[in-house]
């Protein structure tokens, strides 16, 4: 798909791709490397901040703790009068501001033997003014507040869950109980609580001070996940962290609320509902109380500085490739436009211009310039080349055209008019001859020597093209010119031999085969010089047999006298002569027409006419051959003898 | 069947009070057995949304506490109408408090015993030895009861309500009921799989809880103001349950006055659980029928909690509706 384009398009295809691929991998490792590093140091901070605050509260839970246990020290190891209990009890609220109310709660009958229940509370009702009153006055069975009988049962102090208290203090408080004993000899007895009552709304205050990017928010949850303190005060003492998870449907925030109050720390996302996004949350316990402190902040303006710097980088990176694809198609425009300018001269060249002179940038010391100067060598090579070409084109014109006329005049040599003797009826010629090349190096020939003896012939002499068929000019002028001085076919071969052999410095011979008929008795005298046996039909017998005598040597070679005999044939004999090309020729499978073939290709179609005979044993050859290249002469001569017409 | 009859019933009702406009509606006063809450929803929905005035009613609508129990408050002629657990009427009316009831509203029981598996409490037998948080005021026969069927010898320890002497490990078990407390303590972060529950419908106990009572020399003297009162209160717990946003809010307003948690999810999830009790299938709502009251009276019988079983129909008359058909 690509090789149709540009190798400007392909290059900064290419590079391009790469170096986004790049910024993509180095973009992700920093998002995720700053991110995790970011958040490393948001939980850090966090932490830092969650603990902080969770040791100033842890600090003023000590301070107000302090308070209850004094006091319970106080009357496990003296039996203080009710006027000392009170005067001492106002005087540690009085110099404990961080405590709303303080109580003194006694089991039935265990500080007067008469009264059943005593209870002082000494609480604030302005920061300024404290007021006392006796709880167990107002019919509030305190012996059932959560505030008196957990400590009471599992006999330690505790801080209570978050409560109203109704009746006493009426505000939203945590009340830190610290139960005393009375020694009675054998065991310490239970003898009451006594209490010190935060207000919760000073919790709130410290828990809201805390601050995390815009949105951010802190709660403070008790031992079980009671609401202390909440962004929402309707949550307060109304919900659970367990009671939101149920309600948001979110069970990751059940989990988070189990680990808090577990007493564990940790670092989490969740969803708030309160700031309806993912935000991150970290929890630690409070010390002193069971209680657990959370700060939680929003993670998207946790990300939102990274956020707006990967922004920045995207629009800066997107800037920097966008500079960077111009530079490339520049820069490849401007490498690739000497090749452009190269590959249009070349064009020109192809079409013949071989004469340009400027081919571009031969100065150059690389690729390119490399590339010009092998392409300027290359059109001077070429330049020459065509011109040997072109001069080597018009000799060879020259010579086919030469060759031509040769063909002609070779052609005009041999008889090739047909019927041949129309006014003769005694027989019947035709000869085919087709030269392998332009010009060939067969011969047949037929003409009457006088009123009654035919001559007809076939020779093919070595070798094919010019000298050959010049050399079948020589043989057959020779043949005509002196056919009519000879008394036997014998003589006239030897005879002619003689002038063939004679200057014959090209060592070129010729295969003959002459016969000369009597057309009135029909004897036959023939010579064979180194010829292809004829074949002659007997139209009697049906009988076809072959000449096989071969009277001497090819023509040409050796000079010796040749012998000749006769033969009488009948009316309706026919006699075939041929050249080698017809048993030679190939086919693609590399086999050869060869004799046999050949004789029962004639014994076949023996009652055909001379011409017909010729004609099919042509096509037979050349069906054979099937369009393979011709590599001999192929001649071929038929003569049928009809005899004196009565 | 009986929505017909109601609706028939609410029809005359109304063609009664256009023909006397001028007829002041008859005070009543309700006293529910224990705070604010989904628990009581129909009622409050009733005298919130002009039911109760409908029906010719205004009903003044106060709560017991831990401390201040319905049957002390009727005892002493604070209220008219109370709501109580049928045990506890039971025993109340075979210890001559003339009580009858009027409407039984709940059909099943929703009391459990809870413990945490930690303190390895597996089986009713292994709470011997163990402390028990009861509920001081009128809710203790059926968990009795249950003490009493295996034989169990634990320390008792009576609290006001919730759970967090429980939480805290400061009792082994509380009596909690379903659709209140437990819930309570899953939000309190114990999941269900760390507690192990002794539904007292599965030991043979289940016996129905809230029902609405008076006494009977009130209803002698104003039977059609418990008729109505009944149909009126039937009918507050049908529009509670198909208007639960609108009662809620008013229902938070009321808890909030009390300095009370209120939890929507929470109360949400009550009133379904309570609605669902008072109108299930096969039952006629509102009826109690001999046989739940015999099973109630037997187990009190047998624990020795009475002496003798007071009679049914002097017991139970339901001027609300039709009597229930499983005898």
């Amino acid at each position: 798909m690509l090789t149709n384009k540009s190798l400007a398009f392909k290059l900064s295809l290419y590079i391009l791709t790469c170096t986004i691929l790049i910024f993509i991998v180095v973009f992700t490792h920093n998002w995720l490397v700053s991110r995790r590093l970011l958040l490393k140091s948001l939980e850090d901070n966090a932490q830092n901040l969650a603990i902080s605050t969770a040791n100033k509260l842890d600090q003023f839970f000590i301070s107000a703790s302090a308070a209850p246990s004094n006091i319970a020290l106080y009357l496990e190891i003296s039996s203080p009068t009710e006027k000392e209990i009170l005067e001492y009890q106002s005087l540690i609220l009085k110099n404990s501001p961080e405590i709303y109310g303080i109580c003194i709660a006694f089991e039935p009958y265990r500080f007067h033997k008469k009264s059943l229940l005593f209870a002082p509370y000494f609480y604030r009702k302005t920061p300024a003014e404290i007021v006392y009153m006796d709880i167990s006055n107002d019919a509030s069975h305190y012996f059932y507040a959560d505030w008196y009988q957990i400590p009471k049962e599992i006999n330690k102090p505790l801080w209570s869950e978050p409560y109203f208290d109704d009746g006493a203090g009426n505000v939203l408080m945590s009340t830190y109980s610290v139960p005393f004993y009375k020694n009675t000899g054998k065991e310490k007895k239970f003898t009451g609580i006594v209490t010190a009552d935060i207000s919760l709304s000073w919790l709130q205050k410290q828990v809201a001070s805390l601050k995390f990017f815009k949105s951010g928010y802190g709660f403070l949850i008790s031992k079980y996940g009671s609401i202390l303190t909440f962004p929402d005060p309707g949550k307060i003492m109304n919900d659970t962290i367990f009671s939101m998870a149920e309600e948001e449907k979110n069970p990751e925030l059940r989990k988070i609320g189990r680990e808090m109050t577990k007493g564990k720390s940790g670092f989490v996302p969740f969803h708030s509902t309160l700031l309806q996004r993912k935000c991150w949350m970290y929890y630690t316990p409070l010390k002193t109380t069971d209680w657990a402190l959370a700060v939680v902040f929003p993670e998207d303006e946790l990300f939102a500085e990274l956020s707006r710097l990967h922004w920045n980088i995207i629009f800066l990176s997107s800037c920097g490739i966008l500079i960077l694809f111009l530079m490339i198609i520049a820069i490849s425009h401007k490498i690739t436009s000497p090749l452009r300018k190269l590959a249009l001269l070349t064009k020109d060249i192809g079409s013949g211009h071989f004469d340009i002179q400027q081919l571009p940038e031969l100065d150059r010391n690389d690729e390119i310039g490399g590339l010009s100067r092998a392409f300027a060598s290359m059109q001077k090579s070429l330049s020459q080349y065509i011109k040997n070409l072109q001069e080597t084109t018009a000799a060879k014109e020259r010579i086919e055209s030469e060759l031509s006329i040769a063909r002609d005049i070779q052609r005009s040599i041999i008889p090739k008019l047909f019927p041949a003797f129309p006014e003769c009826a005694e027989f019947d010629v035709y000869a085919i001859l087709e030269s392998a090349k332009a010009v060939g190096g067969d011969l047949y020939d037929f003409f009457f020597i006088d009123d009654d003896h035919l001559f007809f012939s076939v020779g093919d002499v070595s070798g094919k093209g010019v000298p050959a068929s010049l050399f079948m000019a020589v043989t057959q002028t020779l043949f005509r010119a002196t056919a009519k001085k000879h008394t036997s076919a014998g003589e006239m071969v030897s005879n002619i031999n003689k002038d063939l052999c004679r200057d014959n410095e090209m060592s070129m011979f010729v295969t003959y085969f002459l016969c000369i008929l009597n057309i009135r008795t029909g004897e036959l005298e023939f010579c064979n010089a180194g010829h292809n046996p004829p074949y002659i039909i007997n139209h009697k017998s049906g009988e076809l047999k072959q000449l096989r005598k071969i009277h001497g040597l090819p023509l040409g070679t050796f000079e010796r006298p040749y012998t000749s005999e006769k033969i009488t044939i009948s009316a309706g004999d026919t006699i075939i002569l041929y050249s080698d090309g017809v048993t030679e020729a190939f086919n693609a499978a590399d086999e050869q027409f060869s004799d046999p073939r050949l004789e029962s290709l004639i014994r076949e179609n023996k009652n055909l006419s001379a011409r017909q005979l010729a004609e099919l044993i042509l096509s037979e050859v050349k069906k054979f051959a099937n369009g393979c290249e011709q590599s001999d002469d192929i001649t071929i001569e038929v003569l049928t003898y009809h005899g004196l017409k009565k | 069947m009986n929505n017909k009859i109601f609706l028939i019933i609410s029809f005359l009702i109304c063609v009664a009070l256009h023909a006397d406009d001028a007829k002041s509606l008859d005070k009543v006063t309700l006293m529910t057995h224990w705070l604010p809450q989904a628990q009581f929803a129909g009622y409050y929905a009733a005298k919130d949304f002009g039911i109760y005035k409908k029906y010719g009613l205004d009903v003044t609508i106060k709560n017991a506490d831990p401390f201040n129990s319905a049957s002390e408050l009727i005892k002493q002629g604070k209220a008219d109408f109370i709501t109580l657990f049928l045990s506890s009427a039971i025993k109340l009316r075979a210890n001559g408090l003339k009580l009858i009831n009027i409407a039984q509203t709940s059909q099943g029981s929703a009391l459990l015993f809870v413990a945490k598996k930690s303190s390895g409490i597996q089986k009713p037998e292994d709470i011997n030895g163990r402390k028990i948080g009861l509920w001081m005021s009128d809710f203790q026969e059926i968990p009795q009861a249950f003490l009493k069927q295996y034989k169990i010898n634990a320390k008792i320890v009576p609290i006001a309500s919730g759970i967090n002497l429980f939480l805290w490990n400061g009792i082994d078990l509380v009596t909690v009921m379903h659709y209140n407390e437990f819930n309570t303590i899953i939000n309190s972060g114990i999941d269900n799989d760390e507690l192990t529950t002794f539904y007292f419908s599965d030991h043979n106990l289940d016996i129905p809880e809230d029902g609405i009572y008076c006494m009977e020399a009130f209803y002698r003297k104003n039977p059609d103001i418990c008729r109505r009162f009944v149909l009126a209160s039937m009918e507050g717990w049908r529009y509670a349950l198909e208007h639960e946003n609108d009662v809620l809010s008013k229902l938070s307003g009321r808890m909030k006055e009390l300095h009370l948690a209120y939890n929507k999810f929470h109360q949400q999830w009550m009133l379904k659980k309570v609605g669902t009790d008072i109108f299930r299938k096969g039952k006629s709502p509102g009826a109690l029928s001999e046989a739940q009251y015999l099973k109630c009276s037997e187990v009190l019988l047998k624990d020795g909690i009475i002496k003798k079983v007071p009679g049914y129909t002097e017991f139970h008359i339901n001027p609300g509706g039709e009597k229930n058909a499983d005898k």
